[in-house]
């Protein structure tokens, strides 16, 4: 498989807070976090400690409170709507608990969507859906609309639209939270692989201690707050 | 590729999308047949202004409408011959009608009527105007002595065809005239200061009751109202001494103003129905696009900006825009041509005492027009719809359940 390119991200002193009505409710209390080309990190903890907005935060989709976050030593705070677009669309992949992928596409649009609009050459589109599908061994599931797939085989769809763009950085949120646990299984087999195969930074969030067996570290998130870091 | 998801979201779900399919095209097929409607409506009134009493325009010597003179004869047209020569010259001119007006009394031997008279050529005047509708008799035809005078007038009077009618005028000089006439026509314009007090004779008969040899006026009937202002143009530039008017000026009153007042009623008949459309498309569309919030958010965190969201909205909004317009286009042409092939009988119009009855005239212009006007309000809702969406924040897209 092709290699990622390399990816530095550092974080100090992060804190995020949601509102409700008029009170302010701490989602994330002063946390660091460096991370580095080929780190297969898990945030791990249970259900409201932090870490589907942590990993918003890291992938550009929260906005960023208090804190510094460098994206390749760029302050993302100077950054403009169209860079931090363009980082998402080019440099980042993202596998969401619920799939997300587009119901009237095939798995094959579905991997190619995001490849057309970087406005990549239809033959390098070609080589790279066929390599992300054959990747998660879907490509002869290729013609199949969501519907028709199993929640294992949708995820691997995800994870095959995440592959294909080769992007720097993955972040996966809950990937196997939907999926039984041997499935969940297989999904983490993928991201190992594609970890491995690719140093491709990915950094993945779960409450499920089955996780732990594939990461390289892992970080516990309480309340919004690093736990123990190992 | 977008383009190809706007497309496919249709087919998501087909009763919604078929929902907003029938509501645009509804609403363009009203625009379209009332479009039509108003059209017939329009020319009708044209036609009926035209070819009942003005012609499509009036040449006099200048300034003379929009004076009052105490002798008015000493302005008209002195010497008609060459005038009428000139005009009959002009290629799109198909008709001249010299002509004259002036009051006077009308009697049968019982009772005595104020009228207005107009001298006319009738025999040429026959031809062109077929809009006088004639309830009794026929219009001069040559008559030396023929009279045709207006319904209410007539009723007023109980005047029959073949009663003899007397005209007592003053001459130019003051004199007192008279002259017996046979009616041979009892005409009905709907108009009703029009049909209670006129009545035509021939312009020779008119003449010698006045003691002129002069017209007041020559109208104009033309091969098509269209070609007014080349033709007014050639009169401006070959009798400069004279001014052409035409006929929506001449009866700004009843046709101009009726025209205008259409204009607006079917402008604001025209709001209401695209906002009806317009909030019917919102309120489809709105829903649909709620359900899809994560996977606008997924589209967002992929690098897609608001504008691209809106992008693969405005296709879907194209879309069915283009696909119900051209339903709403065939179900006007079904209405028209089928159901109400026959045309619509409508009451009265204001200021006009019959019945009409109107064809929807459909023209492949206002088809255009309001298809267009379909696809706009189409992709205008869905727009309106996607706006706030596609701007809120990524992170609150995705957590939509």
């Amino acid at each position: 498989m092709t290699k990622a390119p390399t990816l530095g991200v550092q974080l100090k002193g992060i804190q995020f807070n949601y509102t409700l009505g008029k009170q302010s409710i701490p989602a994330l209390r002063g946390l660091d976090l460096n991370l580095v080309a080929g780190d297969f990190v898990g945030v791990l903890g249970p259900s409201g400690s932090g870490k589907t907005t942590l990993l918003n935060l890291v992938g550009l989709i929260e906005p960023l409170q208090e804190g510094v976050y460098l994206w390749e030593d760029k302050d993302v705070r100077h950054l403009r709507d169209q860079d931090r677009n363009a980082i998402r669309k080019y440099e980042m992949g993202y596998i969401f608990q619920s799939f997300n992928l587009f119901p009237t596409l095939d798995a094959y649009d579905n991997v190619e969507f995001f490849l057309t609009r970087q406005n990549m050459a239809a033959t390098e589109r070609k080589e790279r859906v066929e390599w992300a599908l054959k990747g998660v061994n879907l490509w002869e599931h290729r013609n199949k609309r969501p519907l028709e797939m199993s929640g294992g085989q949708r995820q691997r769809v995800a994870i095959a639209r995440a592959l294909a763009k080769r992007p720097k950085f993955i972040i996966a949120d809950e990937p196997t939270a939907s999926l039984d646990h041997k499935t969940g299984q297989t999904i983490m087999e993928e991201l190992a692989k594609l970890n491995r195969e690719t140093q491709c930074t990915l950094l993945v969030s779960s409450h499920d201690p089955m996780v732990r067996g594939f990461l390289k570290r892992t970080i516990h998130l309480q309340d919004g707050v690093i736990g123990h870091a190992g | 590729m977008l383009v190809k998801i706007g497309y496919r979201n249709l087919l998501r779900n087909k009763r919604r999308t078929v929902n907003v399919l029938l509501t645009v095209a509804f609403g363009t097929a009203s625009l379209f047949l009332f479009h039509g409607f108003n059209a017939s409506v329009m020319d009708l009134y044209r036609e009926n202004t035209i070819k009942s009493r003005w012609g499509n325009g009036q040449i006099n010597t200048p300034g003379y409408r929009a004076q009052v003179f105490e002798k008015p004869w000493e302005h008209w047209i002195q010497n008609p011959e060459p005038v009428i020569k000139t005009l009959s010259a002009i290629p799109s001119v198909q008709y001249v009608f010299p002509r004259m007006e002036f009051f006077s009394l009308i009697s049968n031997g019982k009772m005595n009527m104020a009228g207005r008279g107009q001298g006319v050529d009738g025999a040429t005047e026959a031809k062109f105007f077929n809009n006088m509708n004639f309830v009794a008799g026929h219009n001069l035809e040559g008559e030396v002595d023929g009279i045709v005078v207006g319904r209410g007038l007539a009723t007023a009077m109980n005047a029959k065809i073949g009663d003899r009618l007397t005209l007592l005028t003053n001459t130019v000089h003051s004199s007192i005239n008279g002259a017996d006439t046979t009616l041979t026509g009892i005409f009905h314009t709907g108009i009703k200061e029009f049909d209670d007090s006129f009545f035509r004779v021939p312009l020779k008969l008119a003449q010698t009751l006045l003691d002129v040899n002069s017209v007041e006026s020559i109208s104009l009937g033309l091969d098509s109202y269209q070609n007014w202002d080349k033709a007014a143009a050639e009169i401006k530039e070959k009798l400069p001494d004279y001014e052409a008017t035409p006929f929506n000026v001449l009866d700004e009153i009843y046709y101009q103003h009726s025209v205008d007042w259409l204009k607006s009623q079917f402008t604001i008949f025209q709001t209401i129905i695209i906002t009806v459309v317009i909030l019917g498309i919102f309120n489809t569309v709105s829903t649909s696009i709620l359900e899809r919030k994560q996977e606008i958010g997924n589209l967002r965190a992929n690098g897609e900006s608001a504008g691209d969201v809106l992008a693969m909205l405005f296709w879907e909004g194209t879309f069915m825009g283009i696909a119900g317009g051209l339903l709403g286009l065939i179900i006007g042409l079904f209405i028209a041509q089928v159901l109400l092939a026959n045309g619509i009988t409508m009451p009265p119009a204001p200021g006009i005492t019959r019945t009409f009855h109107f064809p929807i005239q459909l023209q492949p212009e206002m088809g255009m027009q309001t298809f267009v006007m379909g696809l706009m309000a189409c992709i205008f809702a869905t727009a309106l719809a996607g706006f706030k969406v596609s701007r809120q924040p990524i992170a609150d897209l995705l957590r939509a359940v």
